[in-house]
């Protein structure tokens, strides 16, 4: 079943209360970004219908978002309080990737091609540069 | 505790926890046998358990699976609060993508020039 019929419950139901409030300024403003991604000269060419679309659809969920947000002070500790917490998560992870590769044994220095490999390796490029024996 | 501060903590025990997931999925997801994801996978998983202790010791709850649900909860919310800053970052950027001009290629000019010359 893709979709639940029943209601989750709490903690889980705030969340996707959470995620419909959001979808209404979301939705819009993912819409016109593509839009804005379509019409802008990023390659210098300009496509003037996307452009304005997306533009009225980006202001349209900056509206929405205001009409139905309020934000004060606690949100801003909020916000770097977040992002401290996703910033010291990557530290952990980057230490640890760090210290498994410095665990990591190291491979030995591969040997020398053998007279018979490089004759096969020579003939392979010659063939690729086309390059004739005789002068 | 101020609920100031419980929520300020909250957010950052969610936030830490719901990162650390996406690590996991991401070590998950990019397996192969060159790949020694054991240590990377056990410090994401440690960052989730701290986590949920903390959240668990400031909402005054006990630390099981119910405090892990809500913290992983608390990650999503924060970050539906942090969307509309990147969106401000995006738009920022959109507006100086809109009103982007082609710079003077010297180059162009002399050809141009040297054919008005002709």
């Amino acid at each position: 079943m893709l979709f639940r019929v029943e209601e989750p419950p709490q903690p889980e139901l705030s969340v996707v209360a959470a995620a419909i409030v959001a979808a209404m300024w979301l939705l819009p403003a993912l819409v016109g970004s593509g839009l804005v991604l379509i019409g802008a000269p990023l390659y210098w060419r300009t496509r003037p219908a996307p452009l304005l679309v997306g533009w009225t659809l980006i202001a349209v969920a900056w509206y929405q978002y205001y009409s139905t947000m309020s934000v004060v002070l606690t949100d801003a500790l909020r916000w770097v309080s977040a992002l401290l917490g996703a910033l010291l998560a990557l530290a952990v992870f980057v230490l640890c990737v760090r210290t498994a590769e410095r665990m990591t044994p190291q491979e030995p220095e591969t040997k020398g091609l053998t007279e018979k490999e490089r004759k096969y390796v020579e003939s392979v490029l010659r063939r690729h540069l086309e390059v004739t024996d005789d002068p | 505790m101020t609920p100031e501060l419980e929520s300020v903590i909250a957010a950052f025990a969610g936030s830490a926890a719901l990162t650390s997931l996406f690590v996991i999925l991401a070590l998950i997801g990019t397996l192969n046998p060159y790949h020694r994801p054991a240590i990377p996978m056990l410090g994401a998983l440690t960052v989730i358990l701290t986590s949920t202790y903390l959240f668990a010791q400031t909402a005054g709850i006990a630390a099981d699976s119910g405090a892990l649900r809500l913290t992983m909860s608390e990650g999503v919310l924060v970050l539906f609060e942090l969307l509309p800053l990147a969106f401000l970052v995006f738009t920022l950027l959109f507006l100086q993508a809109s009103f982007r001009k082609r710079p003077d290629d010297p180059l162009l000019a002399l050809l141009e020039s040297e054919s008005g010359s002709e």
